[in-house]
């Protein structure tokens, strides 16, 4: 019972964010990411869920360039507009009390006595003063940054989620007014010195669009993420498998590449743990085309929650979810569709009117994804698999 | 419950009370999951990412032992204790209905441990308290430079009951990592797959899944070994039938193997079926609490369930139970959401349902089921011990046989051959046989078998003769034939179907199985074969979703069987 005793698992990690070593940095995306913002952008991040949208913005969190401090924040459990300027207001403190510059600590220090300050920490701030007005005082606080002559970065994560909550919970007019105080700091000049990066599960744009004001976010600069080059996949897996008993042939990973298909982290992540499950129960260290497609089959199984993605589309798209089954049908079948073959299937569906409106539902939802412009396909290799199985008929409409 | 055999060492329901040395020795399966769980932990106990766990498994498939031991580890490897506070909450959840609940058994916890912790007011505004209980806790570990590994029995329950703070305690466990959760459940809730919540795959999934013949048998000489008791090693050895059919109908559960060892120790019996009697009367204290604790309606609906057996549609249910269709509907959504019931997706909208658990659906059989239920249950661990008996031998022969014969004659075959020829007299028979067995001289059976007395042949050998038949191509009278076996009802048909499904008679033998008087006798005699059949019928895909899942192992032996065979007669090069 005590076999594989010494059997060392990969370094994966499926769910949270990836950082330190278990994370790859993809340099193409953190240089792209401090053009924008030395130019001025404020950032908005857009992918669906499991793409690694938390894992990058922790990476360029926790390696900012110089003159530059940084804070990663996720914001999900905010309730209400006083919490989110009192953690806005938070937040750029706790930021700046990181920089080591002269200026930056005598910012902080003028900050301790004006705010009754008793201990800034990574787990909050402890205020002396009561009923502040956050909102004010960040709209104060901001400007004072330049002479704390560094510029501050701060990651909202779950941003569109907070957003999207108010209105849920009829606090329409709190979402908009949170919207609008960023956007005038983010226009007005006096703030160049702070900006604001963007993300979240639901898409902002989305969200945006709901409550109907696309003018508060559309000067948002948007970073698409995408999936890992073949290149990157390799580094991805040499490093989550370097000390690991299993061992990957160079045969063996084009195999398990072509098996993913679109190489995100997350699905390359989930194989190489059912690779390893597999390798274990075997006591088999040296990886097989078998053992890949074992996994993909037990990582399939595993996931039995396919049925809802199906399910969903079906509840909010009554109407239309006959054109938009044939597009996903379409892409199961073929590994793909191009914006053509989409228009050529509006055509039949009477909806050459709205058909980018359903394609972006489906980008938006993590169905598909557009890893060359106009070109679309399943975000996961596991729900194209899904679908294959759900149709095993298809018949070109 | 007694627990007869493993005083300290091994407990039954409540693994929360067993000591560190007990609960470290009696942790014998379940190592893939603790090994990646343990190797997490040492590799990082610094400040980046945390993995978090959900341990997925049916109740007495080890949940609550792994979380057991995770604890006993961490409370007692250098390395760990220096890292690691863990916190196993498993009796007190029961008060947990908000996240500050939760919190607040934490902040309990790490004063009992003597953590300096900070005061926190409560307070009107529940939001803002459970953030000062997160900022307390957050705080206290801080100072103490360690991480908490939160070990949650039960989380789904947990996780439903907490509402909208789910936000919260994500947003925590996004923006620190001093808290790592390690949760068991017996469900997949939506909160862990459904793309709007928060906490969509968030955890890593580790399916408990049931245990698999070698991994009984280990743990059975493992056992026997370490108590010093030889009967366990000379059943594992001898009774292996016994052995798989006890593992197949109690789902490879180990708390159920515990069971049956006591069982097997204090009170050993002739069959296997008289050994999940036994069993049935260990388990029903939980079981009959869990029944009891189901409205009528639902109880109702559960045990017909449990007498189908194989997956049905409402319908179905409706008829036998009375009820409205629309109010079946509802109930099995509402079982659904319990956990208790499974639906089985098919391609039209009338989708099917069975019991999840399929140990509890035969304990229902066992303890609620009329004389007819039951006798379906007996069949079928006879069936079974039969089988896996007769695999076992077939098995050994084939290692015998390829140490010693190179593989010259097949190993199903000679089993079959040293059957018959100590059983039957007639030589000219066995004749026969030996050929069939080896696919030669059809042309000379032909002429043996019509010269063959009849009359004097031993009438055990008379299905065998059939599929003999069959094979050299007389298939004059074959159904008449064939029925005039079953309908007499004293015979061992095994052979006789497989091989007629063998030789594609897989029509004539879905035949035997639905037409005729004896059609339902022969169906709970030779359950699986039935299953097989179907699926080497047309509609194959509507029959799979049918068939009870702790059947599917076998039925898929049965046909790789056929296949194999199929082979050998009909492909051989």
């Amino acid at each position: 019972m005590k076999a594989n005793e010494e059997w060392v698992h990969p370094n994966t990690i499926t769910g949270d964010a990836a950082t330190n070593e278990r994370y790859l940095r993809r340099d193409r995306i953190n240089e792209y990411f401090w053009r924008e913002v030395i130019k001025g952008n404020h950032i908005l991040f857009v992918a669906p869920r499991r793409v690694g949208k938390t894992s990058i913005m922790k990476d360029l969190a926790g390696n900012c360039p110089e003159g530059f401090v940084c804070i990663y924040e996720n914001i999900e459990g905010v309730t209400s507009r006083n919490e989110f300027y009192r953690r806005l207001f938070e937040l750029i403190l706790q930021c700046v009390h990181r920089s080591k510059i002269k200026q930056a600590k005598d910012f902080i220090e003028r900050c301790f006595t004006q705010y009754s300050i008793t201990e800034i920490s990574k787990s909050g701030i402890k205020l002396g003063v009561q009923h502040i007005d956050y909102e004010k005082e960040i709209r104060d606080l901001i400007p004072e940054l330049t002479k704390a002559t560094v510029h501050v970065v701060i990651f909202l994560d779950e941003f569109s989620e907070v957003i999207h909550k108010f209105k849920k919970s009829g606090l329409h007019e709190d979402a908009i007014d949170i919207l609008h105080t960023l956007r005038e700091i983010r226009s007005d000049d006096d703030f160049r010195h702070f900006t604001v990066v963007y993300a979240g599960s639901i898409g902002l744009e989305f969200v945006i669009k709901q409550i109907d004001r696309p003018k508060l976010i559309n000067d948002l600069h948007p970073i698409q993420l995408d999936a890992l080059t073949e290149d990157e996949a390799n580094l991805l897996i040499t490093q989550l498998t370097q000390n690991a008993t299993i061992r990957l042939t160079e045969n063996i990973r084009v195999y398990l590449k072509k098996k993913i298909s679109y190489l995100l982290p997350y699905y390359l992540q989930l194989m190489i743990e059912g690779v390893d499950e597999l390798a274990f129960g075997r006591n088999t260290p040296d990886i097989s085309e078998e053992i890949i497609d074992a996994a993909f089959q037990k990582v399939l199984k595993d996931k039995k929650n396919f049925e809802d993605w199906l399910i969903r589309l079906k509840e909010y798209q009554l109407v239309h979810f006959p054109f938009i089954n044939d597009i996903l049908k379409h892409t199961a079948y073929h590994g793909q569709i191009t914006v053509q073959e989409v228009y050529a299937k509006a055509e039949k569906f009477e909806r050459t009117e709205d058909y980018m409106d359903f394609i972006e539902q489906l980008l938006h939802d993590g169905y598909l994804t557009e890893p060359k412009k106009h070109i679309y396909q399943f975000i996961s290799p596991l729900l194209q698999q899904f679908w294959l199985q759900k149709y095993p008929v298809y018949h070109e409409q | 419950m007694s627990n007869e055999y493993f005083p300290g060492s091994f407990t039954f329901y409540q693994n929360a009370n067993a000591d560190a040395e007990s609960v470290k020795e009696g942790f014998l399966v379940r190592q893939y999951e603790y090994s990646v769980i343990m190797e997490d932990l040492l590799q990082h106990p610094g400040k980046e990412s945390v993995q978090h766990y959900l341990l997925l498994g049916k109740r007495g498939s080890g949940k609550s032992t792994l979380l057991r031991r995770i604890q006993v580890e961490i409370d007692t490897d250098k390395q760990l204790v220096a890292n690691y506070i863990a916190i196993n909450l498993a009796e007190e959840q029961a008060n947990i209905y908000r996240l500050f609940d939760l919190l607040e058994e934490i902040v309990r916890e790490l004063e009992y441990r003597e953590m300096e912790i900070e005061e926190v007011q409560a307070d009107q505004d529940v939001h803002h308290y459970t953030r000062q209980l997160f900022y307390v806790i957050h705080r206290a570990l801080d100072k103490a430079g360690k991480k908490l590994v939160l070990l949650l029995d039960n989380v789904d329950r947990i996780f439903e009951s907490l509402g909208d703070d789910v936000s919260l305690l994500r947003e925590n466990l996004e923006n620190y990592s001093d808290l790592k959760i390690i949760g068991g459940s017996t469900r997949m809730t939506e909160h862990f797959w459904a793309y709007n919540k928060p906490f969509y795959e968030f955890f890593r999934v580790m399916e408990l899944k049931p245990l698999t013949r070698e991994e009984v048998k280990s743990l059975l000489l493992y056992w026997g070994d370490k108590l010093e008791i030889n009967d366990l090693k000379e059943f594992v050895e001898n009774k292996p039938g016994q052995l798989e059919t006890i593992r197949i109908l109690t789902d490879g559960l180990p708390r159920t193997l515990q069971f049956f060892v006591n069982i097997l120790l204090t009170h050993s019996q002739e069959t296997g079926y008289d050994y999940l009697r036994l069993l049935m009367d260990k388990v029903t204290p939980l079981y009959q609490e869990r029944l009891n604790y189901l409205p009528p309606s639902q109880r109702k609906i559960v045990l017909q369930l449990a007498f189908f057996w194989e997956a049905v549609g409402a319908k179905e249910l409706a008829q036998v139970t009375r009820m409205e269709t629309r109010l079946i509907s509802a109930q099995l959504n509402q079982l659904i959401e319990k956990g208790v019931v499974t639906k089985v997706e098919t391609k039209t909208k009338n989708h099917l349902y069975r019991l999840s658990e399929r140990f509890f659906n035969l304990w229902l059989i066992f303890t609620q089921g009329s004389q007819t239920e039951k006798r379906k249950a007996r069949y079928l661990s006879i069936f079974l011990e039969n089988f896996y008996d007769k695999r076992e031998i077939i098995e050994m022969a084939e290692k015998h046989l390829d140490a010693v014969q190179e593989q010259k004659i097949s190993a199903n075959k000679a089993v079959l051959l040293t059957k018959a020829y100590s059983k039957m007299p007639d030589s000219a028979f066995n004749l026969s046989l030996f050929y069939y067995t080896h696919n030669k001289n059809k042309s000379e059976v032909s002429s043996i078998l019509k010269s063959l007395p009849f009359e004097k042949l031993d009438e055990v050998v008379l299905p065998q003769l059939q599929v003999i038949k069959v094979w050299i191509g007389d298939l004059k009278n074959l159904e008449q034939g064939v029925r005039k076996l079953v309908d007499e009802n004293k015979y061992d048909l095994t052979f006789m179907l497989t091989e007629l499904l063998v030789h594609h008679q897989v029509n004539l033998v879905y035949r035997l199985f639905t037409s005729g008087e004896n059609a339902s006798q022969l169906v709970e005699k030779y359950l699986p074969i039935y299953y097989a059949t179907q699926l080497l019928m047309p509609d194959a895909q509507q029959a799979a979703i049918k068939i009870p899942p702790e059947l599917k192992e076998t039925v898929n032996e049965l046909l790789s069987d056929i296949h194999e065979n199929r082979d050998f007669y009909y492909n051989r090069k």
